[in-house]
């Protein structure tokens, strides 16, 4: 028995969102709320078979819909849809080493330049954490610079942000400004050939913004039987 | 015993003095009294006491109701008294009667008294349904299963936990959802913004009766100030005069062109075309200052906009200015009538979940606790049935107590006031009796408001109780207890001080505190507040640094309290004992039991500290409550069982490996799983199960077993048959016990509700927290950290307070009761004036159920209180730190130095230096185990049988005897018996006529032939004159005889020796014997007959150790008595074969 959770709303609202932003590519005008509500009718009942989950999400969506209504015809005025949920691969070709991502969205201006969206169903990551440590946008721009995604071939990224759909909506920005790609990828560049030598372990929860964060290895760890005032211990495997 | 508080000392106190006296005064069993107890004050003593003497007064047990408020705390009390009641019964005649006056008896104390005394303890355990010490919900379950019918709930109803209401309010919220009401839960998710309408029902329920009735719309408008006809549309209109649009357009195009403030101003009212009520928000947001303002939500008019813009649109500023105010006007109004319309919803939606809720309870003969005492309230009220009902209780119930008054809701005073109705009115069933009400509580300790308790009920229900009395023959006598039997007075004034202006919260400068233990030395101190330093710059994303607990502050407080009480420990720092001699209380070494820890909340200090002082290797008790979820242990067994329920579940499989279950290492588990041919974990444990035979026998096992066992009972293999349970602990240590034992306990709980499928109970388990609550009143020599809430009633030597920092009062409800209404509150910036009105009060009260709290806190430590605190620093004076810093200040603190920092410290008397060399050590309840433990238990050996020694074998009659009728002979001996037995105790006129009826009956009755052979045998024995000392008053006749002999390999005999002659030197055993021949010397006496002696012999022996033992056969034919030779009957002893 399955119970309705973040992970399933924030899948489902994926869906909606993926679903209207499709039907609506070449059509701005249809970027309704009337539109959005019905897709989500939709998506709901065939996904989510709890009737007061279904309500709850429906009506949450229903709150922020004007806002991202506002904001989705905003963004049509400067690109156009062109990637939902496309993947893509990009190499460390001295390391041996590839890193894969998906993104939400990516929309095409009329230079050719990309914008990377990410949906969050919660409250997106701020500034800072985006530095320390949310680096999902940042890196995925460095991809679409270098390998681009999906049939969207490498291109200048303009802009990546996050669109938080929780109470009355947010956008962040991603600081590709303060970060460009080229620093982003040199930083991921170390981190890796940093984990590659033989003198570096792999300690568990080891930036975890908040003490008191659930890591989902934890237990394979032992956490518990140690703790986070320890000092990590080598094993050579 | 830990540091349960302890009322006096028993069994005597001889000096009377006034703390004494009003204690005893308040036990008067006679009189009502309503009882205010400072902290520490002795109340549960009181109560105690009133009980006994209500006992010693003979009323009947079964008419006193006794109410306490947890479960834990009417154990408790049973156990006093019972405690005390054993006592009585065994004390000397002495003891007890200066026990009884101590008591408070004044009347002489005559022996019928003590033994009614002694009695007591009987008398309490046997009354039918025992003494009546319990929690009003246990009184009102009990009330509602003796009234069903009458109460309209099933006979058989069962209490619903926590979590059954959780599943049932979703479950119904679901059915809601799906059918035709579903609108009005929509209307509802409209306007909500949790996750789940797990926490708005769950409010719903807690204010049902709210609900229950129909929400009046006149009265509702009324609330909020509004006129009858007040509406949105009428609203528009007073706003929206028609000239807006035009006016809109001429200010936003200014603004477009003015400076960047003004551009923000116009990029918000860019979205609105033609204004209306919609727009409301938007444009207060423009016209009207923000919610810190000065005077907030008040209109802009001559500030906005600025200055250049406003000459810009001169002709129509006044416009622009008056329907700005307009918007001010309507604010109040617009949020009103917001707030009534989804108050409706939720009404609506509500009072359909309630019908569908309550009918789901009923279905399943379901009662929550509220039911419980809804439900006796209401059977008390009903006017079809209260009359009866109240007269079948008014004959059982002749006194109520009630304990910690402070904490009972209204509710439940209500139904106290009803049971105590019938005999404050005067018209009970039996006026002749005396009957009594006995309150005591402390508003002062009020801090249960989230259960429904109202210390101001506490005063209303005093002068209520008081009111009723005042016409009877023993009004209501109030007094108050104000010694502490607990703190010394440093603690005390400082208490006082503290809480001098705290006026609303419930103190007074009536109830101020005194120590009873007038010279007990005292300490508080005031450590240095620890504020957060500058934030490190956290390390670079892409360097893989491990991260370690930052400079936090609690973590540095936990540290210092850590080290602070190893020091103390370690330079065995004196502690003054409690009781004093001559005047003066001598000390003793510091030690870990005497720490109490009290936080507000179990957050992040709570478990800094506790790790910090494990960390530290001093001896901790765990979290006073434990979620079972988050248990290591416990999460070990689940992941074994997930993986038994899934075997392709690789994780779960890799953390039982790696858990104490299995005890592998990181490269064990490593070697298996990198590089494996089967993705699956378990298929690749398979393939090489030679590398680890051993786990992979008990997984395989396990395996095995999984689809038929009940989750229980595979867990109980895993513990028990394979180990688990040690393996774990070994790791552990022993606090994961209870962790284990609360999951098979829910493994239980389980198997009673659900189909015991594995899976289903992995699901159930996750689907909630389950917490338990740990007893730590008994710790141990341990430390103790813990909730104030959780300490009530305990109390320490030393008393830390370090969570006394900023916190904030929230209010969490969505739903807000006020004047009798349920309001569904909106958000902060949308809230009417009525709902922050009612929410300024709760907060007020909630303030004030925190200084209750600090009092509670405060008053638990006995000597010495330290006061810490971290994080960032109040300036309000609200916080629990400054409130004490004043106090301190107020009592003359010096500044004291602690570790290079400077705080303060409150003194009072000499701390003294250590006397008494030895700490009173707290037996170490880690043990080591005996060896045999750990041994195999041998096989049982069979239990041995008692053996007769007439039946040890051999031969009992001589060889001419054999062929004879066995069963005739043995009749006869029994029969002779029988006569030998009895005829001594009368005079021998008289044998004739008893022998007669001492043969006439039963199975050995004989015939007139028969009589006289027996009759005549028996009296030629009984006159022989070298016999009689056989039969004088010196010899015991017929004696009972058991023993184990260690010439039987220690088996036990038992028999009855016929005649038996005790001297101070000597002692012989006589057996009468009827055969019919008669051996001629001891050497021809069967051998069956000389084993019976031996064995006699030498159980006398172990009987008689220093006695000459000797035994002999009295041959009743001849009447002869033969001494039978000890070497011989121990030979024949010896020879017995044990068969």
């Amino acid at each position: 028995m399955q119970a309705p959770d973040a992970l399933l709303r924030g899948i489902v609202l994926h869906e909606v969102l993926e679903r209207f932003v499709r039907e609506t590519q070449t059509d701005s005008t249809a970027c309704t709320k009337s539109h959005l509500m019905g897709i989500a009718v939709s998506v709901l009942a065939q996904k989510v078979p709890w009737a007061e989950a279904r309500a709850t999400w429906l009506a949450r969506l229903e709150r922020v819909s004007d806002w991202f209504i506002t904001c989705e015809v905003e963004r049509r005025k400067t690109a156009f849809p062109n990637g939902f949920e496309v993947a893509s691969r990009t190499r460390l070709d001295d390391l041996d080493f590839d890193l894969t991502a998906t993104a939400d969205r990516i929309d095409i201006d009329a230079d050719g330049r990309l914008l990377i969206y990410d949906y969050k169903t919660g409250a997106p990551p701020s500034r800072k954490q985006q530095t320390y440590y949310d680096k999902q946008l940042l890196l995925e721009a460095a991809i679409a610079e270098r390998s681009g995604f999906k049939d969207i071939p490498p291109a200048e990224v303009v802009k990546a942000v996050y669109i938080g759909l929780a109470s009355g909506g947010s956008q962040v920005a991603a600081p590709l400004a303060e970060e460009p790609t080229s620093r982003i990828w040199a930083e991921f560049h170390d981190l890796i050939s940093t984990y590659l030598s033989e003198n570096t372990g792999y300690p568990s929860r080891r930036a975890m913004e908040s003490k008191n964060d659930v890591g989902d290895y934890d237990q394979l760890a032992r956490f518990g039987e140690w703790d986070i005032v320890d000092a990590a211990e080598k094993i050579r495997l | 015993m830990g540091h349960r508080r302890r009322c006096g000392k028993d069994p005597v106190v001889t000096r009377l003095d006034a703390a004494t006296q009003r204690q005893i005064e308040a036990a008067r069993p006679d009189q009502s009294t309503w009882l205010s107890a400072n902290a520490g004050s002795g109340k549960t003593r009181v109560l105690t006491d009133r009980v006994a003497r209500l006992l010693l007064n003979d009323e009947d047990p079964q008419n006193i109701l006794c109410l306490t408020y947890t479960k834990a705390a009417a154990s408790e009390m049973q156990n006093r008294l019972f405690k005390r009641l054993g006592q009585w019964a065994m004390l000397p005649d002495k003891d007890l009667s200066k026990a009884l006056r101590v008591l408070g008896v004044d009347q002489a104390v005559t022996a019928k008294h003590l033994r009614d005394a002694r009695r007591l303890f009987a008398r309490a355990i046997e009354t039918p349904g025992g003494l009546k010490i319990q929690t009003i919900h246990s009184f009102c379950a009990s009330l509602l299963r003796r009234f069903p019918l009458e109460a309209g709930v099933t006979p058989q109803f069962q209490e619903m936990d926590e979590r059954s209401a959780r599943l049932l309010r979703s479950e119904v919220t679901e059915v809601i959802a799906k059918g035709e009401n579903s609108t009005s839960l929509d209307a509802v998710a409209r306007h909500y913004t949790g996750d789940s309408f797990e926490g708005l029902t769950a409010e719903i329920v807690k204010h049902k009766a709210l609900f229950m009735r129909d929400l009046d719309a006149a009265a509702l408008y009324g609330l909020f100030d509004l006129a009858p006809d007040a509406s949105v549309e009428a609203l528009e209109q007073e706003v929206f005069l028609g000239g807006e649009t035009a006016l809109l357009h001429r200010l936003r195009e200014a603004l477009q062109t003015s400076g960047p403030n003004d551009q923000k101003a116009a990029a918000k009212l860019v979205g609105i075309t033609q204004p209306g009520i919609v727009d409301l928000p938007v444009l207060e947001s423009v016209f009207l200052t923000g919610p810190h303002a000065k005077s907030p939500f008040s209109a802009k008019t001559g500030t906005f906009p600025t200055k250049t813009c406003q000459s810009a649109l001169a002709d129509i500023m006044p416009d622009i200015d008056a329907w700005m105010l307009r918007v001010e006007a309507a604010r109040e109004t617009r949020l009103a009538l917001d707030t009534i319309a989804k108050t409706r919803f939720l009404h609506e939606f509500a009072s359909i979940f309630l019908q569908a809720y309550e009918t789901a309870k009923s279905n399943r003969g379901w009662l929550d606790f509220d039911d419980l005492i809804l439900k006796a309230r209401d059977l008390l009220v009903h006017p079809d049935v209260a009359t009866w009902v109240l007269y079948r209780l008014d004959g059982q119930l002749d006194h109520i107590l009630v304990d910690e008054a402070q904490d009972t809701s209204p509710v439940q005073w209500q139904v106290i006031e009803l049971l105590a109705q019938e005999f404050t009115s005067g018209k009970g069933a039996r006026t002749d009796k005396a009957r009594t009400i006995f309150v005591v509580g402390d508003k002062k300790q009020s801090i249960y408001s989230f259960q429904g308790a109202d210390p101001e009920e506490f005063d209303r229900m005093q002068s209520d109780f008081a009111d009723r009395l005042k016409d009877t023959d023993a009004p209501l006598k109030r007094l108050g207890m104000e010694f502490s039997f607990r703190s010394s007075q440093a603690i005390l004034s400082l208490v006082d001080r503290t809480f001098e202006n705290a006026h609303s919260a419930g103190f007074s400068p009536e109830q101020s505190h005194k120590a009873f233990k007038t010279t007990l030395p005292g300490r508080v101190d005031l450590w240095p507040y620890i504020e957060p330093s500058e934030q490190d710059d956290l390390p670079a994303w892409h360097m893989p640094v491990d991260i370690k607990a930052a400079n936090d502050p609690s973590v540095m407080l936990a540290s210092q309290i850590a080290s602070t009480i190893k020091k103390l420990i370690s330079d065995r720092h004196p502690i003054p004992n409690s009781e004093a001699e001559d005047g003066k209380h001598s000390s003793r070494p510091i030690q870990a039991g005497d720490f109490l820890i009290l936080v507000q909340r179990r957050g992040d200090l709570f478990h800094d500290i506790i790790r910090e002082c494990k960390a530290q290797g001093l001896p901790v008790a765990g979290a006073d409550r434990m979620k079972i979820g988050a248990e290591i242990a416990v999460r070990d067994l689940a992941a074994l069982l997930s993986f038994l329920a899934t075997p392709e579940d690789n994780y779960s499989l890799a953390v039982a490996l790696k858990s104490p279950l299995f005890g592998w290492t990181e490269k064990e588990l490593f070697t298996l799983a990198h590089g494996r041919h089967s993705p699956h974990l378990w298929r690749e444990l398979e393939n090489r199960r030679d590398e680890t035979p051993e786990t992979h026998a008990i997984l395989r096992d396990l395996r095995d077993k999984a689809d038929y066992l009940r989750p229980y009972d595979l867990m109980e293999r895993i513990l028990t048959r394979h180990d688990g349970r040690r393996r774990l602990l070994a790791r552990l240590g022993t606090e994961a016990e209870e962790g284990i034992d609360a999951l098979l306990s829910q493994a239980m709980a389980y198997e009673q509700q659900s189909v015991d499928s594995l899976t289903g109970f992995l699901v159930w388990l996750q689907s909630d927290e389950v917490e338990i609550k740990r007893q730590m009143d008994s710790a141990g020599d341990r430390i103790r950290v813990m909730t104030v809430h959780g300490a009530k009633g305990l109390e320490a030597p030393v008393v830390i307070l370090p969570d006394t920092g900023v916190r904030r009062s929230v209010i969490r409800d969505q739903i807000i009761e006020t004047d009798n209404v349920a309001i569904w509150r909106s958000p902060a910036d949308a809230t009417p004036r009525k709902t922050r009105d009612a929410l300024a009060q709760m907060k007020a009260d909630q303030e004030a159920e925190r200084d209750r709290l600090l009092y509670v806190a405060m008053t638990r430590a006995e000597k010495w209180l330290i006061v810490a605190a971290a994080g960032q620093k109040g300036d309000k004076g609200d916080t629990w730190y400054e409130k004490i810093e004043a106090g301190m200040k107020a009592s003359g603190a010096h500044a004291h130095d602690f570790g290079g920092c400077s705080g303060l410290r409150l003194e009072y008397e000499n701390w003294g230096e250590i006397e008494t060399e030895s700490a009173s050590t707290v037996p170490s309840d880690r043990g080591e185990l005996p060896a045999y433990f750990r041994a195999p238990v041998s096989a049982k050996p069979e239990a041995s049988k008692t053996l007769s020694p007439s039946d040890l074998g051999g031969a009992k009659a001589l060889p001419d005897e054999q062929g004879q009728d066995e069963d005739a002979a043995k009749r006869r001996g029994r029969q002779i018996h029988k006569l030998l037995e009895f005829l001594p105790d009368v005079g021998q006129p008289l044998w004739p006529e008893t022998a007669m009826s001492l043969l006439a009956h039963g199975e050995d009755a004989a015939t007139q032939d028969e009589f006289d052979l027996l009759f005549s045998e028996a009296t030629n024995v009984l006159i022989e004159p070298s016999l009689e000392f056989l039969f004088s008053q010196d010899a015991l006749a017929e004696v009972p005889i058991s023993a184990p002999l260690d010439s039987l390999g220690g088996q036990r005999v038992h028999g009855t020796i016929d005649r038996l002659l005790v001297t101070p030197e000597t002692v012989l055993a006589v057996d009468f014997k009827t055969n019919a021949s008669v051996p001629i010397s001891e050497h021809d006496v069967p051998d069956g007959l000389l084993r019976q002696m031996g064995a006699y012999a030498h159980a006398l022996q172990t009987v008689y150790p220093s006695h000459k033992i000797s035994t002999a056969i009295l041959w009743t034919r001849t009447a002869t008595l033969m001494y039978l030779p000890h070497d011989l009957v121990t030979d024949a002893l010896r020879n017995t074969q044990m068969s």
